[in-house]
């Protein structure tokens, strides 16, 4: 019996290891599969505007079709990226996250009323400080993805999404 | 996750986009909500079941009753057994408070079933198969944000279609 004991226990061991692995790399690996699903559409360090919800949208699980989504998947191993988010006057919101799928950061027409300017770092340091009035915003990972979304309740608000847009930005630093 | 107290057909994840989520809370996130906002900024509930606990099914009519809710902006979206929008051209995916049609005390009816029948809020369930409602409440009030569970609306099933024999 004792003969059986030490290769019982390393296989218990080894299976909770396995589990607590498996369990953890769930949200990498579907953030992972999102990121390449974004970067189908267009490369990264910069929004990516998503057409409107509709019936056939099949890019991420339970869109709601009263937002105007763009999304940017950021990579910061060559430096900084600057991320720009144009105010409205209805809901809108920027929220980041990290290659785990934590939301490590969030603004929106409550907290920056005049839109978002900011400089997102991850270990690279930037080679001088931003320009005055964009603010640091440190990212845990290195890749990962900025989300805008913007509340339009139909095709009449369309238009004004689309302005919006056309003064956001996501780039890298140079 | 556990039905609400007093809203059996109603859950709702608290932690979702939370850093302090744990790891089995954030695996069950992200495969059904990635990139979901945390609860200071959207809380999500959810309903596979009517008020009585049966499951959600395209076969069956509903109706939800319920009174706005405490936030910014809220909207109840019907989303089919895949997670996604469900495959029809009806244009009644969802509704909220910017477009719901409701009495003079605030107080709301929707219909949910494949066809609208003259319904003044429909939300429609063909090509659905056991589908779910998803409310999301954006900035929700400051009680809410801190735990307390507003008054939800409720599910009630109305009919079912007659089962075929084979």
């Amino acid at each position: 019996m004792k003969r059986y004991l030490v290769p019982l226990l390393l296989a218990i061991v080894v299976a909770v290891a396995t589990h607590a692995a498996v369990i953890e790399a769930i949200p990498v690996m579907l953030m992972r599969g999102a990121m390449s699903r974004m970067l189908s559409h267009g490369s990264s360090n910069q929004w990516l505007a998503a057409k409107r919800v509709t019936a056939q949208s099949r890019t991420v699980i339970r869109p709601s079709p009263e937002l105007a989504y763009s999304a940017c998947v950021y990579d910061l191993s060559q430096g900084p990226v600057h991320m720009r988010v144009q105010a409205m006057n209805d809901y809108w919101s920027l929220s980041l996250f990290e290659a785990n799928s934590d939301n490590f950061y969030i603004a929106d027409n409550r907290t920056a009323s005049g839109g978002v300017d900011i400089w997102l770092l991850g270990d690279r340091p930037a080679n001088g400080p931003p320009p005055a009035g964009v603010m640091i915003v440190r990212s845990p990972s290195d890749r990962g993805i900025g989300l805008i979304r913007r509340h339009a309740t139909n095709a009449a608000q369309w238009p004004q999404i689309e302005a919006a847009r056309r003064e956001d930005r996501c780039e890298s630093v140079q | 996750m556990e039905p609400l107290s007093g809203h059996p057909e109603w859950r709702s994840d608290t932690t979702a986009g939370s850093t302090h989520a744990d790891v089995y809370t954030r695996a069950r996130i992200a495969r059904t909500g990635l990139l979901a906002l945390n609860r200071d900024e959207t809380i999500y509930y959810f309903a596979a079941t009517d008020h009585d606990g049966k499951p959600l099914t395209e076969t069956c009519t509903y109706e939800i009753t319920g009174k706005p809710l405490p936030g910014q902006w809220w909207a109840l979206t019907l989303y089919a057994n895949d997670m996604f929008l469900a495959r029809n051209d009806d244009d009644a995916n969802n509704v909220g408070s910017s477009d719901m049609v409701a009495a003079p005390d605030g107080s709301w009816t929707v219909r949910v079933a494949a066809t609208r029948e003259g319904a003044a809020n429909w939300l429609s369930t063909r090509n659905s198969s056991a589908f779910l409602v998803n409310i999301r409440l954006y900035q929700p009030d400051k009680a809410v944000q801190e735990g307390k569970v507003p008054e939800l609306p409720v599910i009630h099933r109305i009919a079912c279609a007659a089962q075929s024999s084979s």
